[in-house]
């Protein structure tokens, strides 16, 4: 009886041991599936909200360049019949103001950036052409007859402009997704880039912007002044890097490769007898030292940023400029950072600076740089300033509490420079510069020293 | 039946992983705290240690270190002014100190421009040599200085997939010291491009237009152009 009864018994549990582990597994396997399903939905639920969100504001980035730009050619339209002083001014102004806005739209629209150049450079040039022309009216003088013929130019090109971008509108306002065209990876616009395009290809005649402001044409590829005519070829610029640099002492000198367009140089990395190495740029034209870098971690600070200015000067001294004395330092994190600008009889000539960067722990030169240096410096002759230093110290603000006075050059935007005398001082906590121009005593700028512990002016 | 059984363990144990992965996926974004605290070091702290010294909290000389001393003196200074007393200067701090934690400016851009350039310059050009990195940062300020791009350092890096490592996200980590260093030497006007706009890496880059560019040199892996 016992037999008969422990059999079935047995084999139904093996029955039920099968049965059980199966059924489990389906029903988790379920529940996952669910699960997944649930999860899936909700990502995808998720990532449209964040696509609306994307979609809104690239529309709203569209539309409002397209405000913009017919904003633009109405005040254009309005600059070119404006009469008298004032009211040029004004719309001076109103263009200035659009077009730093368009400036902004187009800055955030999703087209490559290929095909927007010519529309961003006709966009800040105008705004900065008009900024340059209020300062002419506001002393007094008025447009003259190029301006006018530029401003005629602008408002066509801006009118050509303003249609194109309204006609890609109307596609726009017919539900265009920007977001639609890309689904696992992501790109620019394609109607974007290919109706932008389209417009930068076109023949669109611009006219030469050459003002006195910070995007106009003529400071696009400046001409290095400060450099001869004359290049000098391999041989010649490593011969001119070892007689530069020969108080280093014994040098390793290994040719490295060109560099091309304005400035092209011979680049080459040098080695010092206490195994130093420096990168070093010589200008093909005439062989000058334009770079040096030896960027190193740095350990305690042991020199203060004044000291680094001595060594600066010994430093530049011993690379043949004879007349340079620092004005300015900077310490960042024992990196102290010196501008340096030669001084001739009494003015200080800021256009030609060179820059150099001293390790505070050390005292040694981690780089030397001399392209502002290379690019303005040439012979000038100064005219005797009409004020005297205490005319315009009268000039300036009565508060000013000023601690220190110099003759200087300055440049100012674009290529112009002028003589000033610069007067530092303090007025509620905080340090300014102020320039008074040495022949008419009219104030041209105002420099503010901001966080001062970084950086210290060198009386 | 047994590997039937195993099988589907297997299977089910890889989904839940999957799915959990999936859910966790998110990526954490590196957030710049403007704060200043135990450690920080540099011209804000000194410019805290000075005016906490001239109110007669901090004792010690001024060195710019952000130490325990430091921590000190401004839990007095916040218990004496009602604020939170946990020795961190935050913004309401600052504002009782009367500090500016964002004010301090290098070569005419803010402390949290040349960070954001630093961040961009570690996206771009991490692996690159430094002449590479500071070179990176000089075409960004190229950028921001010619007519044809955004006006500003942040119009420039945040211009829709104008670089490739800010449209995937990798904009959002920590330069190292080396990039901010570099982005240092970008804002001071290093320039070892001489005045690139552009730039590309020759064996991943597949547009012809850049390839079409007048290239001026090249440093580790990237061409700049002009």
């Amino acid at each position: 009886m016992e037999e008969q009864t422990a059999r079935p018994f047995s084999s139904d549990r093996g029955e039920r041991g099968r049965a059980f582990p199966i059924a489990v597994i389906a029903a988790v396997l379920a529940a996952l599936i669910a699960f997944a399903g649930l999860t899936v939905y909700a990502l995808f639920r998720q990532r449209e909200g964040y696509r609306q969100q994307l979609e809104n504001l690239y529309h709203r980035s569209f539309y409002e360049l397209n405000d913009d730009l017919n904003n633009l050619e109405v005040k254009l339209s309005k600059l070119m019949v404006a009469s008298g002083g004032v009211e040029v001014i004004r719309y001076l102004n109103d263009v200035t103001r659009q077009t730093d806005a368009a400036s902004v739209s187009l800055a955030t629209l999703p087209a490559s950036e290929s095909t927007l150049l010519k529309l961003t450079k006709f966009v800040n040039q105008t705004g900065d052409f008009c900024n340059s022309l209020v300062s002419k009216v506001a002393e007094g003088g008025a447009l003259s007859a190029e301006d006018l013929q530029t401003i005629e130019e602008l408002y066509d090109i801006s009118l050509t402009l303003s249609n194109e971008v309204g006609a890609m509108t109307e596609k726009i306002n017919q539900g265009y997704l920007f977001t639609s065209h890309h689904e696992n990876t992501l790109g620019t616009d394609p109607y974007l880039d290919e109706n932008f395009s389209a417009i930068e290809d076109a023949e669109t005649e611009y006219p030469s912007m050459i003002y006195d402001g910070p995007f106009s044409d003529a400071l696009e590829n400046i001409e290095p002044k400060g450099l001869p005519a004359e290049e000098v070829d391999r041989a010649g610029a490593e011969q001119n890097l070892r007689d530069q640099l020969a108080f280093l002492g014994e040098l390793t000198v290994e040719y490295q490769k060109e560099t091309d367009g304005l400035w092209a140089t011979f680049d080459f990395q040098v080695t010092d007898a206490e195994g130093r190495s420096f990168f070093v740029q010589m200008t093909k034209r005439g062989g000058k030292v334009l770079l040096m870098d030896n960027m190193r971690k740095l350990d305690e600070s042991q020199f203060s940023p004044e000291e680094c200015v001595e060594k600066a000067e010994a430093f530049v001294r011993s690379l043949g400029f004879e007349t340079l004395e620092g004005v300015w330092v900077s310490d960042y994190y024992g990196y102290a950072y010196v501008n340096l600008a030669p001084v001739e009889n009494g003015v200080v000539y800021y256009p030609d600076l060179v820059k150099v960067i001293v390790a505070r722990d050390t005292g040694e030169i981690l780089g030397f740089e001399a392209k502002t240096y290379y690019t303005n410096h040439v012979a000038r002759t100064l005219e005797e300033p009409k004020l005297t230093r205490l005319a315009a110290r009268q000039t300036v603000f009565d508060s000013l509490d000023i601690e220190s006075e110099k003759l200087t050059l300055i440049p100012l935007t674009g290529q112009t420079e002028v003589l000033c005398y610069e007067f530092y001082g303090t007025y509620r906590g905080l340090k300014y510069f102020v320039y008074v121009d040495a022949s008419t005593g009219e104030e041209v700028n105002i420099l503010r020293v901001i966080d001062s512990e970084q950086g210290s002016l060198v009386q | 039946m047994r590997k039937l059984v195993k099988a589907l363990s297997l299977v089910m144990a890889s989904l839940a992983v999957l799915l959990l992965f999936q859910v966790a996926m998110v990526d954490p974004l590196e957030a710049e705290a403007a704060v200043l605290k135990s450690g920080s070091t540099g011209s804000q702290v000194t410019a805290v240690q000075q005016k906490l010294q001239s109110l007669g909290y901090y004792t010690y000389a001024v060195d710019g270190i952000y130490g325990s001393r430091t921590t000190t003196a401004v839990r007095s200074f916040q218990r004496d002014n009602g604020l939170a007393a946990d020795g961190i200067v935050g913004s309401k701090t600052a504002a009782a100190l009367g500090i500016s934690l964002t004010s301090s400016s290098v070569g005419g851009y803010s402390s949290s421009e040349v960070y954001l350039l630093a961040k961009c310059i570690y996206a771009e050009a991490r692996g690159e040599p430094y002449a590479g990195k500071v070179a990176v940062g000089a075409v960004i300020l190229n950028r921001v200085k010619s007519s044809k791009f955004p006006n500003t350092i942040a119009g420039v890096i945040y211009q829709p997939y104008a670089f490739t490592a800010v449209a995937d996200g990798q904009i959002n980590l920590s330069p190292d010291q080396s990039c901010m260093k570099a982005a240092q030497d970008a804002i001071n006007g290093w320039d070892p491009s001489y005045g690139c706009l552009y730039y590309f890496n020759p064996k991943t880059a597949t547009s012809s237009w850049i390839w079409s560019r007048k290239q001026v040199t090249t440093i580790g892996n990237h061409i700049f152009c002009l």
